[in-house]
């Protein structure tokens, strides 16, 4: 046991028998079992753990609640470790970050020097002159800031992500949290308790004066588990709060999502800190952290102590550590000590020092660490009248914050109690309660009674009878100093320790103008270190209404946002999987050697094993022109709808009267959103009098689905649309061969007499269940087979046997596009993009005006006489495979840029090249353009009418030559 | 090349030793070695034929077959047959695993469709399992309301969980079934699982 490790006591966090070793700057170290790495260092005698960010002046424990940066280190794997609250690893290796040198050499302090060079601000007004010297300054700036050093070997790591539900979420397991949670659990309701300490009890953990909270406490946790309805979760913090009570609370292995109907706050406060000469020094610390030190984890936090006060709270902590052995030298009374009560008769008849009415004006060093305290009377100016006291520890406790984050984040809406001196909650939204010390409610029976009472408002707000309960009323007793704040004419008085500022700084900042809390903030970085102003937010406003002479309450506060302690991208980062979809060919397709694209969540063949790529389109559209192909077309979006309105619901949702279609019957569909744009388009087959089955683009289809539910609800409509893209597949059998190749394999008559085009058939294919429909999407005559997902697979191997009979062969995405181009069909989302409406492309024939509504229809009122762009046809003799003509090249016409290519290819059987290109302005009438191909190369093309093969159709259709 | 019909971890389990076969014209894995003592398992149970009923006249079809009607989002058993009403109006009859491909005819009519239709699905079990379903799914499949036909999201996966006597069972597309079947044997096996059979499967109790 080391000098500072005190004997074992009732409720310590720390495990005695693991004794392990880590190492700190190359020195070792020894801990328990449950140390944090702050609390062993202090055990080992080592109080110099950090540097600040600005002037790397030495640190140690200030907080120890993670509610300062002061303790940030890394090892060959992390950063910013947070050592106050961060378990010791055996045999791991520390280091403090942001030093030149290591911590107790850090070389970087030689910034301290220029420290009145480097105001609040200072950024602002220097390194840009000379304009040549700034790269210099730019180096050397990045080199010296930021918080640890990103090691890109460092191991991947990734949190799990769980969800829950629960009727109650309590965030906080001290008093009132616990009296809170067994309340709600006791009456039967899911309740999740979240604590961010290793142990429930928050501030009851801590050394007590007398034994009954400690008591208390065990006996309430002892009491909770023997409820199977409530969850605890601790070791984790809720990291903020979002709309519908959502709350991620961060576990150090991940994350879990609540969402509770009802929500208890009752995170406590935070101590908040003096501001004094050199009050960062280390041995100056909170009251609260030295309690914690004691009573958790065995340590003392130093031998002689001198408790500023600026409330009861100070009394009883001196007390609490008197009585575990550290010397009180002395409690320096920041107002009159008689005023509080007991206490401080308590602390004289225990021979501590008690002296009012004056405050600690500076605190000096040795060697780094704090060795004396000046204190003189309360309101003086630097260190004019003052007592020097010899001293290793300067405990502060002078005032408190409430942790009302989340409860700002929930809407909540707070007033400052000018007698308790601190804010409260005035108004929180339905739903969300306080209770504890954030609700400013601070002797233990209070903060009892507080949170049975916000149970009970949980309890009647789920009962769906809400209503305010009583609270214990307000004390009268004040819990914060008005401005423990000391001027001194050698400054370093932090406000900030994250950022280093000082109360210098704030003046310069109000003095320039930046005084308002918020602007403040911002010109300052007051509060904008990772503690997120925890320990500074109130001392800076403390400041800037004793500046402006206002009362605190009514400068206000900053809007404090997620998350509320620091929360690593490795459990933030990325979908944990990423999925895709695949379809019943895959093997099939793998077997060919296909070249794969990815298409959203699929992948496509784009063509399969041949001697090169363009080898491989031609063979494929030789085979499809020639002879006949067969495709994958799998992706496509299915929809099957189904019901008394099912021909009114297609009526509303694309451009076309679908109502009036046949049976049996297919029809190209057009689908637009409500700004009149085109959204999708398909083919709509019509199966009986109230039965339809639609076919959508691969990446438009959930979206479509889910407008054809929106819109059946919204009309009320009699109707059942199912997603049937992953369930079904579908092979596209096309060219002239095509009825020769699959007659054998279905029942289904497919000659041109029974089965012409558009139509649709309902029948068997190698035995299973099919539907066939005739579509002209590549030009010639063929038939898409859409069968159940398993049923694709020996439908293509049977098609792959069959196929050398015919010469025929499968046929990759490539070549179905240039097929398609030579027709003319415009790809949605290809050679349309989010702002083109349908009477800018050839498919203004689809929209049905005389229909009386129909998605869109309001906006082609206006749009059909707004046709500012068109979507065109062109040819070219160019076919360079060296300078291709590409997407998105652009057109250009008397060197204006008059529009882009969409698609365009090489036509085999032409023998030109064909493509669809997007022109506006004079573009829209001109006949021919250039288009500008890579390196700058001008290539001429001709306006052409699509299709561009076989513009009668008679191929498709199957007519007499 | 594929000229059968085949279940979506058919290549795990012939890697696995499995003994192949059909059920209901699917080619799966039968049984696995040592699957008896699997002590968290996964079985593909994807062979299972379905039919989506749907429309207006469903409920009464599915009482003509002498099925109980579930609530929305329920799911009743009646001779072996499941059935699930997985959106308003809209059933999913499920043949029993021991049978695999018995269904009742439903009675068709304008009113009602019967529809062919494929899931993947994947049988569960096992002591780890809760927790790895709660890792995966996007909702607290553990909450008590969590019964039935519980649409959710398994492993960012668009998914339906079902609860039985023997553990949870993990629909999906087909299409999607690769994957996720592969995600879900990986993640079964990291906890000291693995796959067994259809008929393995059967033999659970």
């Amino acid at each position: 046991m080391t000098a500072r490790r005190l004997p074992p006591r009732e409720g310590e966090w720390i495990d005695r028998s693991r004794e392990l070793e880590f190492q700190f700057e190359g020195q070792r170290y020894g801990a328990y079992g449950g140390d944090t790495i702050s609390s062993a260092l202090l055990a080992g005698g080592r109080r110099i753990l950090g540097r600040s960010f600005k002037y790397h002046r030495p640190r140690g424990v200030l907080s120890f609640a993670n509610h300062d940066a002061n303790v940030l280190l890394e090892t060959t794997t992390r950063i910013n470790i947070r050592g106050d609250v961060e378990p010791v690893v055996a045999g791991e290796r520390y280091r403090a970050v942001n030093t030149l040198g290591g911590v107790d050499r850090d070389r970087g302090n030689w910034l301290e020097a220029l420290s009145a060079f480097l105001p609040a601000g200072f950024y602002y007004k220097t390194f840009y002159r000379p304009a040549v010297l700034f790269p210099l300054w730019e180096r050397l700036i990045r080199r010296l800031s930021g918080l640890g050093r990103i090691n890109e070997n460092f191991p991947t790591t990734r949190g799990v992500t769980r969800r829950s539900t629960c009727e109650s979420l309590v965030i906080g397991g001290g008093a009132a949290g616990l009296a809170a949670a067994q309340a709600l659990a006791a009456a039967g309701k899911q309740v999740v308790l979240v604590d961010e300490h290793p142990h429930l009890g928050g501030s009851l953990c801590g050394a007590q004066m007398d034994a009954e909270p400690a008591r208390w406490c065990a006996e309430k946790i002892a009491a909770l588990a023997q409820y199977p309805n409530l969850s605890v979760l601790r070791g984790a913090f809720a990291a903020g709060y979002y709309a519908d009570g959502t709350v991620p609370v961060i576990r150090p292995d991940g994350m879990s999502i609540v969402i509770a109907t009802t929500v208890i706050v009752a995170t406590g406060a935070i101590e908040q800190p003096a501001v004094f000469h050199n009050n960062d020094l280390p041995g100056v610390m909170l009251a609260s952290a030295a309690r914690r030190l004691v009573g958790c984890y065995g340590v003392a936090p130093c031998r002689d102590a001198v408790v500023l006060a600026g409330n009861v709270d100070a009394y009883s902590a001196a007390l609490a550590l008197h009585g575990n052995g550290i010397n009180i030298v002395a409690i320096v009374d920041l107002e009159a000590a008689d005023a509080r009560g007991p206490l401080a008769e308590r602390a004289r008849a225990a021979g501590i020092r008690v002296i009012s009415d004056s405050q600690v004006a500076a605190a000096h060093a040795r060697a780094g660490e704090l060795a004396a305290v000046t204190i003189n009377a309360a309101g003086s100016a630097g260190e004019t009248g003052g007592e020097r006291i010899a001293c290793d520890g300067l405990l502060m406790s002078v005032g408190w914050a409430p942790a009302a984050q989340l409860l700002a984040q929930a809407g909540g809406r707070f007033e400052f109690d000018e007698v308790v001196g601190q804010l409260r909650p005035a108004l929180l939204p339905p739903g969300v309660f306080a209770a504890g010390r954030v609700n400013a409610r601070h002797t233990l029976d209070d903060r009892i009674a507080d949170g049975v009472a916000a149970a009970q408002e949980a309890l009647a707000w789920l009962a769906g009878t809400p209503g305010a309960v009583a609270r214990p009323p307000l004390e009268s007793e004040r819990r914060s100093h008005p401005l423990p704040l000391v001027e001194h004419a050698g400054r370093k008085n932090f406000v900030d320790f994250d950022e280093d500022i000082q109360i210098e700084d704030l003046r310069t900042s109000i003095r320039e103008g930046f005084d308002s809390v918020e602007l403040l903030k911002r010109y300052s970085t007051n509060g904008m270190g990772p503690s997120q102003g925890k320990h500074s937010n109130v001392n800076a406003a403390r400041f800037l209404a004793h500046y402006h002479a206002k009362p605190l309450g009514a400068v206000g506060q900053t809007t404090p946002r997620p998350f509320y302690h620091p929360v690593p991208m490795g459990i933030l980062g990325g979908p944990r999987w990423r999925s895709h979809c695949e379809t019943p060919l895959i093997a099939a397709h793998t077997a060919l050697e296909a070249t794969w694209v990815e298409v959203g969540a699929w992948r496509r063949p784009r063509h399969y094993r041949a001697r090169g790529v363009a080898h491989a389109i031609v063979e494929e559209y030789h085979a499809v022109r020639e002879r006949c192909g067969f495709i994958d077309v799998s992706t496509l979006g299915k929809l099957e709808v189904f019901g008394p309105d099912a021909g009114a619901l297609l009526d509303l949702v694309y451009t076309s009267r679908l109502s009036r279609a046949p049976v049996g019957v297919t029809r190209v569909v057009m689908a637009l959103d409500q700004r009149g744009m085109i959204s999708d388009d398909g083919i709509a087959a019509r199966l009986g009098p109230d039965h339809y089955y639609v076919t959508a683009g691969t990446g438009h289809v959930v979206a479509t689905c889910r407008e054809m539910n929106q819109i059946a609800a919204l009309c009320r409509l009699n109707v059942s649309v199912v997603d049937l893209t992953r369930h079904w597949a579908a092979i596209n059998v096309a060219g002239p061969l095509a009825r020769e190749l699959l007659q054998p394999l279905t029942e289904v008559d497919l000659s041109l007499a029974a089965f012409p085009f558009p139509e649709v058939r309902e029948g068997r294919v190698l035995g299973g269940p099919a539907r066939l429909l005739r579509v002209g999407f590549v030009g010639e005559g063929g038939y898409e087979v859409h069968v159940p997902y398993s049923h694709a697979a020996p439908l293509w191997a049977a098609l792959s046997a069959a196929a050398p009979r015919f010469d025929a062969r499968p046929v990759g995405v490539d070549t179905q596009r240039l097929l398609r181009l030579e027709k003319g069909h415009p790809i949605v989302g290809l050679d349309t993009d989010g702002v083109m409406h349908p009477f800018e492309t050839p498919l203004a024939g689809l929209v049905k005006m005389d229909k009386p509504r129909f998605m869109g229809r309001t906006a082609c009122e206006y749009l059909q006489h707004q046709v500012t762009r068109r979507l065109i046809g062109f040819t070219t003799p160019h076919h360079d495979p060296a300078a291709p003509i590409e997407e998105c090249h652009l057109m250009v016409d008397a060197h204006r840029i008059v529009g882009r290519v969409t698609s365009v290819g090489f036509s085999p059987i032409l023998g030109y090249t064909v493509g669809l290109a997007v022109v506006e302005g004079e573009g829209v009438h001109a006949t021919q353009f250039d288009i500008r191909i890579g390196g700058g190369q001008l290539v001429r093309a001709h306006r052409a009418q699509p299709p561009f093969y076989d513009p009668t159709g008679a191929r498709l259709l199957e007519l007499p030559a | 090349m594929s000229t059968h019909r085949a279940a979506a971890l058919l290549a795990r389990y012939a890697a696995g030793g499995a003994t192949l076969g059909e059920i209901a014209g699917m080619h799966t894995g039968l049984s696995v070695p040592g699957a008896a003592a699997s002590l968290n398992w996964l079985a593909e149970l994807t062979p299972i034929a379905r039919v989506l009923v749907l429309g207006p006249g469903a409920a009464v079809a599915l009482r003509a077959a002498g099925l109980a009607v579930p609530p929305l989002l329920g799911v009743t058993v009646t001779a072996d047959i499941s059935v699930a009403q997985i959106a308003p109006g809209q059933y999913l009859a499920s043949a029993a695993a021991a049978s695999a491909q018995s269904l009742p005819a439903f009675e068709r009519s304008l009113a009602v469709l019967v529809l062919p239709v494929e899931y993947a699905e994947f049988a569960l079990g096992g002591p780890a399992i809760t927790g790895l379903i709660a890792e995966i799914c996007t909702a607290d499949a553990t909450a008590p309301s969590a019964s039935g036909w519980f649409a959710t999201q398994i492993c960012g996966l668009d998914a339906a969980l079902v609860r039985d006597a023997r553990g949870w069972r993990v629909l999906c597309a087909p299409a999607e079934a690769p994957w996720l079947g592969g995600v879900l044997l990986d993640l079964v096996e990291s906890q000291r699982g693995g796959l067994i059979g259809y008929n393995d499967y059967l033999a659970q109790t």
